[in-house]
């Protein structure tokens, strides 16, 4: 099922490089009912993210999975685990640690370079030309800015599926995704959808569990980088908390 | 003749100033020319890529990928190859195929013979490595890769010359407890500010809400023992203060709301009353932006901010939240 609009005035893609990206998934997830180690490398069937192509549309899962990474562990961390976060100005994020309960970063390596389709600016004049000043390219541009941006993700996915298609009629397979966080501009977020690239295009190189001090430290070192401090805990001897016996 | 007759380059100054990207010319290779001004040392990768190209965004995407995988990974290669110093005051080169297996240390003229004989090469596939130093000392280009690891900031696409900023002047990778402490002191400050906006005191809480009562400040702390409303600790007036989005535009409480609110903050373990005594986690909560909540220009709100037209949202929100990471997040 699609809209039938066009979403791209080109059908064109931009390269996702081989190499080095993060992405964010749980520690465990169920397979027929039993709690199984979570794969970095495996797509998740299960997303109903950002762009997530949902196929059937209204099957679930889907017959495609969804791995979403960036080049920077920030860039994971702000699409998945910190939007959960809250901002709270002057480049302070505020985590809860029971948002990082049984969630993982792990470092993988892309092992062949990938074709995406870069929604958000300037990448995004590959497929709406700066030439084009006509209603229907402002309107397009209005589109994948929102959808870019967006928290509510649903249409995101009828969206998906008019790509998809006007990629199926151009001869092109519809392989992912890139974006600018939202919350971190400089760093990219890239989609990948399986088929076609299935786990072995990774190559896993690290995970950590978040939930630790080894996490704690990732989060605040991958913040740290681009300005921005986390607060995790807040401490009674800051004065946060009254006395014993004042409350 | 080579295919590659350029470099696509990211050149990291030891100090001070922007991470930046550009094209050199092979031609130009070993003669330092660079929009940035190497003041006394510095660090250029460089990537092969076609002649007449543009600086792309895969290019400069893939530059920055290996710039980044490099530091992190090969620092220890990087150390045993550099315990020379007869290379000292020289620009120094180091070359990388994609699996990071060394292929060449050497000078400028090695590595443009190396590049004009990699025909088969694709663009971007050697990444070269040059050291700038006054004195290269056999430490030197260690410090200097220690001190550039985590720098690299990823920069928008097709920006030319792309510049993207630079961390810290000095030390570029914070220390656990250096990061601790500046969370600590981060939380400090914004506590701070919201308690600069005076939020009432439980007497003027009471007061507002028409209480009778002889002891006054009685009224807010049953009302916070029932869950009803939520306090902030003062300490330096030593008393609960009342964050405003739980009143109403005459101050008065919005009893059931807020009940429902903290009963949804509560499935979580860090925001129930007795773990979160002073409050705070709770109004760090709500009084940060979330990503979840986008008012109609799309730009992100505060849950307090939500809460007067829309607790519905919050509350929902809070639950949501208390989750954990579920299969349709990631």
């Amino acid at each position: 099922m699609t809209s039938g609009k066009k979403r791209l005035i080109n059908v064109t893609m931009d390269g996702m490089p081989e190499g080095t990206y993060y992405r964010v998934h749980p520690k465990t997830i169920k397979k027929n009912g039993v709690e199984v180690r979570c794969d970095p490398c495996d797509a998740n069937p299960y997303s109903r993210a950002r762009l997530a192509w949902i196929e059937p549309p209204d099957g679930w899962p889907s017959q495609i999975g969804m791995t979403y990474v960036s080049p920077q562990p920030a860039g994971a961390l702000f699409e998945v685990v910190l939007r959960k976060a809250r901002f709270l100005g002057n480049k302070r994020i505020s985590c809860s640690r029971s948002a990082l309960h049984g969630v993982c970063l792990s470092r993988l390596r892309l092992l062949r370079d990938a074709s995406v389709v870069p929604i958000t600016l300037p990448g995004r004049h590959l497929i709406i030309p700066p030439s084009d000043e006509s209603a229907y390219a402002k309107e397009l541009h209005e589109e994948w800015d929102l959808i870019s941006r967006t928290g509510d993700y649903g249409p995101t996915h009828m969206a998906v599926r008019d790509v998809a298609q006007q990629c199926t009629v151009a001869y092109r397979q519809l392989a992912g995704f890139q974006w600018a966080s939202k919350q971190e501009p400089k760093a990219d977020v890239f989609l990948l959808y399986s088929p076609p690239a299935n786990k072995s295009v990774w190559e896993l190189q690290e995970t950590i569990e978040l939930d630790t001090a080894a996490g704690w430290n990732e989060i605040a070192q991958a913040l740290w980088k681009i300005n921005s401090y986390v607060l995790f805990d807040i401490q009674a001897e800051d004065g946060f908390d009254p006395p014993p016996g004042d409350d | 003749m080579s295919t590659y007759e350029q470099l696509a380059a990211l050149e990291i100054p030891a100090s001070g100033s922007d991470v930046s990207f550009a094209q050199i010319a092979l031609a130009d290779v070993g003669h330092a020319k660079s929009p940035v001004s190497f003041a006394h040392a510095g660090i250029r990768l460089l990537v092969n890529m076609p002649k007449g190209d543009a600086l792309t965004g895969s290019l400069i995407q893939r530059l920055t990928n290996m710039a980044v995988s490099f530091f992190r990974l090969d620092v220890l290669t990087v150390k045993t190859q550099f315990g020379d110093e007869r290379l000292g005051r020289h620009s120094v080169w180091y070359a990388l195929e994609d699996n990071h297996a060394p292929v060449r240390l050497g000078t400028a003229a090695d590595i443009a013979d190396y590049l004009h004989s990699a025909k088969r090469l694709r663009a971007g596939d050697v990444l070269l490595v040059e050291f700038l130093a006054e004195e290269l000392s056999r430490d030197s280009p260690v410090r200097l890769f220690e001190k550039a690891a985590g720098t690299l900031k990823r920069a928008p696409f097709f920006a030319n010359p792309t510049v993207i900023s630079y961390v810290h002047p000095t030390s570029l990778s914070e220390s656990h407890d250096g990061v601790q402490l500046r969370s600590r002191q981060a939380a400090i400050a914004f506590r701070d500010e919201l308690l600069a906006r005076g939020w009432p005191n439980s007497t003027e809480v009471a007061q507002l809400n028409g209480t009778q009562a002889g002891n006054s400040s009685q009224w807010a702390s049953d009302k916070r023992r029932a869950g009803e409303l939520l306090g902030v600790w003062s300490a330096s007036t030593r008393e609960y203060v009342h964050p405003d989005f739980q009143f109403d535009k005459n101050g008065s409480l919005r009893r059931q709301d807020v009940r429902a609110l903290l009963q949804a903050l509560a499935m979580r373990d860090e925001f129930t009353r007795e773990k979160d005594r002073g409050g705070w986690q709770r109004a760090f909560w709500l009084y940060g932006k979330s990503p979840m909540l986008l008012d109609e220009s799309g730009e992100m709100q505060t849950p307090a901010e939500r809460f007067a037209a829309d607790p519905e949202a919050v509350i929902e929100l809070a639950r949501k939240e208390a989750e954990g990471l579920t299969d349709d997040q990631w």
